[in-house]
């Protein structure tokens, strides 16, 4: 829920080659994860890793814009349970060649955050007065 | 006490704002239910229903008083959100460094 994950990196490459890597099955698969991916707005592909303990192993997701080669973003959804979290990529040319932002960002309902920020001794001790009451 | 919950339990409960309102509700401390439903538009019925999935997944635990019954906050199992997040940081992170690679073989 509570996701809201930025990284920055810059990489010594033109952008239309870092954009490739992005929109690339083989580039994706080398990287992320096996897929069916295609580079339309609107297509749905599934990403696959190794199922381990708390991963069905299965991503699913929307390809929502697509701006090359500047700008995609995807719905991203790892359990049926969970609400589709936005993963964002945007690339910007910069002196030394391109710089990728990834975003990737969850619901973040108010009051999930601030059960998640009040942090947790306060609500253990309000469990424990409860018990002993 | 209820037992450990999975993770699938805990998003589910979650995922649904009204359930979410009443967790908010519930972290200023233990409430009969009919004053959780005062703050609701919803039926009695589905509050208390909500208040089941809360305590199914292990949120909310339940005690009699009198006639009512009392709600208070577990939020123990949240944990299980927010090790998802730790997660995901640490799995970009693994695509990032592949990413680079991979672009720096194939010049």
């Amino acid at each position: 829920m509570r996701l809201n994950l930025l990284y920055t990196e810059d990489y010594p490459h033109p952008i239309e080659k870092v954009w490739a890597a992005l929109i690339d099955p083989a580039a994706l698969a080398a990287w992320l994860m096996t897929n069916d991916f295609e580079p339309k707005v609107g297509k749905r592909f599934t990403l696959h890793c190794p199922p381990k303990p708390g991963s069905r192993g299965r991503f699913d997701c929307v390809v929502l814009e697509l701006e090359p080669p500047s700008k995609m973003v995807w719905s991203w959804q790892g359990a049926d349970e969970d609400p589709p979290s936005r993963v964002e990529f945007h690339l910007d040319r910069i002196a030394s060649g391109t710089r990728l932002k990834l975003i990737h960002i969850g619901d973040t309902d108010p009051t999930m955050l601030g059960l998640l920020s009040q942090g947790w001794p306060k609500r253990l001790d309000a469990l424990r007065s409860h018990l002993v009451s | 006490m209820h037992a450990a919950q999975s993770s699938s339990a805990v998003f589910h409960a979650i995922a649904d704002p009204n359930r979410r309102r009443l967790l908010g509700l519930l972290s200023a401390g233990e409430k009969p239910v009919q004053e959780l439903a005062g703050h609701f538009d919803i039926s009695f019925a589905a509050v208390s229903q909500h208040l089941g999935v809360l305590r199914d997944a292990g949120l909310v635990v339940s005690r009699p008083l009198g006639r009512q019954r009392l709600y208070s906050l577990d939020a123990r199992p949240l944990r299980i959100v927010n090790d998802w997040t730790l997660q995901y940081r640490d799995f970009w992170k693994g695509c990032l460094g592949r990413l680079r690679n991979y672009l720096d073989d194939n010049k």
